[in-house]
């Protein structure tokens, strides 16, 4: 699962989640030099506010004014000079204003990019991970886990990061200040600050175990949702809906009393910053004038403003830094994800110099093959079998038997653990995969159509062909004259947003873009469970006039589907059990003939 | 529902925030209203304290005592003023908090409860991941706006206002500035919303395309695979992506002007004020000689205009959450406002026991009232314990007899009675407690097999259970399962197959123990094995139940006790086989066509 790394220990992941930032920012890190020039520079200037504001104070209270040392006459000169102030301020007024706004500019460009890279990153790596991550995944949750994960990483991105590293080089910047000022007040302030600091590191810990346990009750909450849409009908038919919303209620309350208790540990950090900034202004302002007053020189009212300035702007600060360390912690926990879908390692492996043979016979050897799923229970037990090229084949056997893994494991979705696959006696893991699938085409069990025109859909493996091909396709597959029933035709939607089909349509739909790929070998999965008999056989008639297609290979557990096959498998329990021609499997002492006549007798009973 | 195209329609004439939706929005809060009031005099006291050490401050500062004395008296009350202000703001923010995740948990109860409370009709055109999406994505928004929003709103009002006063007081000439600086802030804000609502929109709209290639592209990843697509679908997601990129770095160039262009005004506004007041106190023109000012007065001027600006950084934040909140409410009130056409009885009559007979007396139907009647004047009686096949051509309305005899929707004309009563008297959960409905694809809902089977009845003991399942025949093929009883149940049925799936289904409609058993036969065949295990299921199943069976299978149309074969707005032929053979109709025909099939086999 995609949140074992979760339970692992947090030291490791700590660091691993600041390796991962690391290799993030440092691919961009011009963009994040230059976003940290220009952070300073706004850091500087929003210091130097206050330093203004001193001089105008001291203007005002004492008639004289020192501006680090100098003494800067005109500007106190009252009698003709005094709007060089103004002007100072306005001009600093905007080029805060063009700095701050390169800031946020930067700042986009540096989150955007580092987004823009991960997104695809993450579609590159799902779209590439073996069937064997997908089998262990549900969908569901990999995609709320995705397009959740994209929003946090977003978020930290786009505002986290900046947010971060503005408010802590501003606090270290005030405190510095305060430091040149006055060294006690700055001490007590700084003191006083870090209380909140050693607290943040309690935080990181119950904050990130509690966010863990909302999360479990958000996914609970959220399936009872989705499955009660879904099931609709059974609820409805066993009228439990009372006892749906009760439960769902349950949920609701234990997710939100944990999403409070969340907010309370989230609101303890800034709360922590507020209170002890708050303390600091009076304590700050006491001992700066004790300690101003001690002084040889005597000291202004602009000094005092100033010490009471600096440590009231830390506030806003502060709490902006305890969100952004709120924006961290998610991220981080996001990373874990992302960091455990990134180093999933359910690839198959291609040779180096993978074969791309020019052509191919098309016999295919299966020998002595053993496979398991992950669930340590053997799928296929030591089969073998030949299939000539240019036949076509059947594989029979009742739900769970291996059938359609076997399948699987010809177009190498799956590696066998034992024994090998060989085409034209090559190996198929000497063959390059890209290569090895535009051989075969495969018909799922369960159509899926993508939101699209049906066209498109028909084209989705071949998008160069022609016109020509797709309807070719179409009427080999018994589609062409229903999607000419839509008003649009070939152009018809399908999909979430599209036209609702029909089972039956849906597969023959699937049929169609399998063959447009002109594979040389056709594995139909029990897809044509949704159609009648007659639509099935006009099917397979076509399917034998097609000159490209050598090799046939159905799967199906109704005997009327494999007629023409040239010979039939019966698979039992992950073993091949019988074999022979249709017609030998169709005499009385077969095993396949038992198994049905059983049926057929207690049918008629 | 006509929610898909409505959904465009109100982002096309929404540029500016709907005032009544976000009002509907509070409203949410108005069964924690004394919570929120008590919250509210907090957070009024807590910026009275936050505004008064400013003002101990001014008095520090203007005060002799502040180079001469003794320095604890002057800077205790500030101490105790901030101890004050964090109380009461600690306060606020918890009981704020406490009342707006309670609204949000409320309006997600409210929400479901209706949904669930929906007829049938409704989840036929409605799609599920439709609704899924309301409730995550909307739901998400709608959360973020009451808690987070709320709280800047009354923040902002409150600091704006208590600040704005204090600041008068000083002198109101020290207002002057504001004439220049206000409208530039209004002017500003006025073209930011117009111009933000419009790029979030378009923001919202292509980032919703982008997940949507990147949901049906995990969904359909093995498709994608077998197709060797990858480097395609790459590309068509890297496009996306960098619209998406490009859309938010315009964002970025809005709002990146937006809070320094604040930042200046507010500047800009200090300057000007204190520029006035070194006028006043410095020029000693006889024109302010009526004016006083202090040196403590501009401090506390100055920090008082900053209260004022934290807080109007954070409107950006309100205007986008309010934003997207409006629209996510529109599409959640929708669904709230509406109305449920099947209506339960205002006394309904109780049952008891049912004997299970169905009378259906001169029924019509049609599914909406521009369409067509699918049935007219439908007249039959079942007697209780009787076996019913009704079959018939695709879309000859077997379905709807079926749905229409289990109350998923009303009649249009005529009535249904269940042992004499029209079904419209009965309370519609206490109607289906008593029937069992069996889909073609049975749902199955996450969990253990066993929560599955027990679904109709969850409080029934084990034993019995097992004592049924095994009087029903499918014991040995659950037991047969990796974890028999135990075994877990992904989301939909996902991890078990189709056949596993439909017994799974059958053998909790015994659980149920229905009076009426109404069943649709599943049309796809399956593996001989399971196909076996559910004939024998269904004997079980049947016996002594009213039973009606929409049949695709010639066994199962040959053991029902009567047969009704359904036509073109009502029935053509009814019967047992052997009649309705000898008859050689519409049904001789259909049979005809079935033995063909069962031959082939």
């Amino acid at each position: 699962m995609l949140t074992t790394n979760l339970r692992s220990d947090p030291e490791r992941n700590m660091n691993n989640n600041f390796t991962f930032l690391y290799s993030i920012l440092n691919k961009h890190r011009i963009k994040l030099l230059k976003l940290l020039a220009i952070v300073l520079i706004v850091n500087l200037l929003d210091l130097l506010f206050p330093k203004i504001l001193q001089v105008y104070i001291d203007v005002i209270s004492e008639n004289k004014v020192s501006f680090f040392g100098h003494e800067l006459s005109f500007l106190y000169d009252l009698n003709a000079q005094y709007y060089y102030m103004p002007g100072i301020l306005i001009v600093f007024a905007l080029f805060r204003w063009l700095f701050t706004f390169l800031r946020a500019i930067n700042q986009t460009r540096l989150g955007q990019g580092v987004l823009y890279e991960l997104r695809n990153r993450i579609f590159n790596t799902i779209q590439t991970l073996s069937f064997a991550y997908h089998d262990k995944n549900y969908s569901g949750t990999l995609i709320s886990n995705v397009v959740e994960d994209v929003g946090h990483v977003n978020r930290y991105f786009e505002m986290g990061l900046l947010q971060t590293l503005e408010s802590s080089l501003y606090f270290i910047a005030v405190e510095i200040y305060m430091f040149v000022i006055c060294p006690p007040a700055a001490l007590a302030s700084c003191g006083l600050i870090s209380l909140a600091f050693i607290y943040s590191s309690v935080y990181f810990k119950v904050f990130r175990k509690r966010y863990t346990i909302t999360r479990s009750y958000v996914t609970e909450s959220i399936q009872h949702f989705s499955e009660s849409m879904d099931g609709y009908a059974v609820v409805k038919a066993y009228g439990q809906e009372r006892s749906r919303k009760n439960s769902y209620d349950t949920k609701i309350d234990l997710l939100h009393h944990s999403i409070f208790k969340e907010f309370l540990i989230d609101t303890s950090l800034t709360q922590a910053f507020k209170w002890t900034t708050a303390l600091g202004i009076g304590t700050v302002l006491g001992i700066s004038i004790h300690y101003f007053r001690q002084q040889p020189e005597g000291f202004t009212v602009g000094q005092v403003f100033l010490m009471f300035y600096l440590q009231s702007s830390l506030t806003p600060r502060l709490q902006t830094l305890a969100n952004s360390l709120h924006l961290l912690m998610r991220f981080f926990i996001t990373a874990d994800r992302l960091h455990s879908l990134f180093s999933a390692d359910e690839y198959l492996v291609e040779r180096q110099r993978a074969l791309k043979p020019k052509q191919h016979a098309g016999k295919i050897d299966i020998v002595s093959a053993g496979f398991q799923y992950g669930n340590g229970r053997d799928c296929i037990k030591d089969v073998s079998l030949t299939i000539p090229a240019g036949a076509t084949i059947g594989l029979v056997g009742s739900t769970g038997a291996g059938k359609s893994t076997l399948a699987l494991l010809l177009c190498r979705f799956y590696d066998p653990q034992t024994g090998s696959i060989r085409i034209d006696d090559i190996p198929i893991t000497d063959l390059s995969i890209p290569y090895l699938r535009s051989q075969f085409s495969l018909v799922f069990q369960d159509t899926f159509l993508f939101s699209d025109s049906i066209r498109n859909n028909i084209a989705y493996g071949n998008p160069d062909a022609t016109d020509e091909q797709i309807i070719e396709a179409s009427k080999t597959a018994q589609a062409h004259d229903f999607i000419e029933s839509f008003p649009d035709g070939y152009e018809t939607q399908t999909g979430e947003k599209g036209v609702t089909l029909s089972g039956g349509q849906r597969q023959r739909l699937a049929i169609a873009r399998a063959l447009v790929r002109e594979p040389r070998f056709l594995i139909l999965d029990d897809c044509t469970s949704a159609l009648d008999t007659q639509t099935e056989h006009a099917i397979q008639s076509g399917l034998r006039k097609l000159k490209t297609v050598s090799t046939v290979i159905i799967i199906a557990h109704r005997f009327s589907s494999l007629e023409h096959a040239d010979r039939v498998f019966v698979l039992d329990d992950g073993r091949i059990i019988e074999e022979g021609s249709p017609d030998q499997l169709a005499r009385p002492d077969s095993e396949m003939s038992k198994v049905l006549r059983l049926f057929e007798q207690e049918g008629a009973a | 529902m006509s929610s898909k195209t409505s959904e465009h329609e109100t982002d096309a004439q929404k540029t500016r925030l709907s005032l009544k939706i976000l009002g509907r929005l509070f409203g949410l809060l108005g069964h924690y209203k004394w919570i929120v009031f008590v919250g509210n005099i907090s957070l009024i006291l807590c910026v009275y304290f936050d505004l008064a050490i400013i003002d101990q401050v001014r008095k520090i500062i203007d005060s002799p005592e502040l180079r001469t004395g003794r320095i604890l008296p002057l800077i205790l009350p500030v101490l105790l003023l901030a101890l004050a202000n964090r109380f009461f703001g600690t306060l606020q923010f918890l009981i704020t908090l406490f009342a707006t995740n309670k609204a949000v948990a409320r309006f997600k109860k409210v929400f479901f409860a209706k949904l669930i409370a929906m007829p049938k009709s409704f989840f036929d055109c409605t799609k599920s991941g439709w609704l899924v999406a309301r409730n995550t994505g909307d739901m998400q928004h709608v959360f973020y706006f009451i808690t987070f929003a709320v709280m800047i709103f009354l923040v902002f009002f409150t600091a704006m206002a208590m600040a704005l006063y204090k600041l008068i007081n000083i002198h109101p000439i020290l207002l002057a500035p504001c004439i220049i600086t206000v409208p530039l802030i209004l002017f500003m804000t006025r073209q930011y919303e117009t111009k933000m609502t419009k790029a979030q929109r378009s923001a919202r709209k292509r980032n919703s395309e982008m997940v949507a290639n990147l949901t049906e592209n995990i969904k359909g990843v093995r498709v994608v695979q077998a197709f060797d697509r990858q480097e395609q679908n790459m590309r068509q997601f890297s496009t996306l992506n960098m619209i998406n990129h490009d859309i938010e770095l315009r964002i970025s160039r809005l709002t990146g002007i937006f809070l320094p262009t604040l930042d200046f005004a507010g500047i800009l506004n200090t300057t000007l004020a204190i520029t006035l007041g070194l006028v006043i106190m410095k020029s000693g023109h006889p024109m302010f000689a009526s004016i006083s000012l202090t040196t403590g007065d501009l401090v506390a001027y100055i920090m008082y205009l900053n209260t004022i600006l934290w807080p109007m950084r954070m409107v950006m934040d309100f205007l986008t959450m309010s934003m997207a909140a409006m629209a996510a409410g529109e599409r959640l009130f929708e669904i709230v406002d509406l109305p449920i056409d099947l209506k339960n009885n205002d006394k309904p009559v109780s049952i008891k026991k049912l004997k299970g007979r169905i009378e259906l007396s001169k029924v019509s139907f049609r599914y909406n009232e521009n369409s067509d009647d699918v049935l007219k004047d439908v007249d039959f009686t079942i007697e209780p314990g009787r076996t019913i096949a009704l079959v018939g051509e695709t879309g000859a309305g077997k379905t709807t007899i079926a749905s229409l005899i289990a109350r998923f929707y009303d009649v249009t004309g005529g009535s249904i009675l269940i042992d004499d009563i029209d079904i419209r008297s009965y309370n519609l959960n206490d109607l289906h407690f008593h029937m069992g409905v069996i889909q073609q694809e049975g749902y199955l809902f996450s969990g253990t097999v066993m929560d599955n089977i027990k679904f109709g009845n969850p409080d029934m003991p084990d034993a019995m259970v097992y004592d049924l399942v095994k009087r029903l025949g499918t014991h040995d093929f659950i037991e047969k399962l990796p974890d028999s009883y135990q075994t877990v149940v992904m989301e939909g049925g996902q991890s078990l197959s189709l056949g596993q799936r439909q017994i799974i289904a059958l053998t909790r409609a015994i659980i149920a123990d229905p009076t009426i058993l109404i069943m649709d036969e599943p049309t796809s065949s399956l593996d001989v094995r399971s196909e076996h295990i559910i004939q024998g299921a269904l004997k079980v199943l049947t016996k002594d139940r009213t039973t009606i069976i929409i049949a695709h299978r010639l066994s199962t149309v040959r053991h029902a006790d009567e047969i009704l074969v359904i036509g073109e707005q009502g029935i053509i032929e009814h019967g047992s086989h052997s009649d309705l053979l000898s008859k050689k109709g519409k049904y001789y025909q259909l049979v005809e066509t079935m033995e063909r099939a069962t031959q082939k086999n």
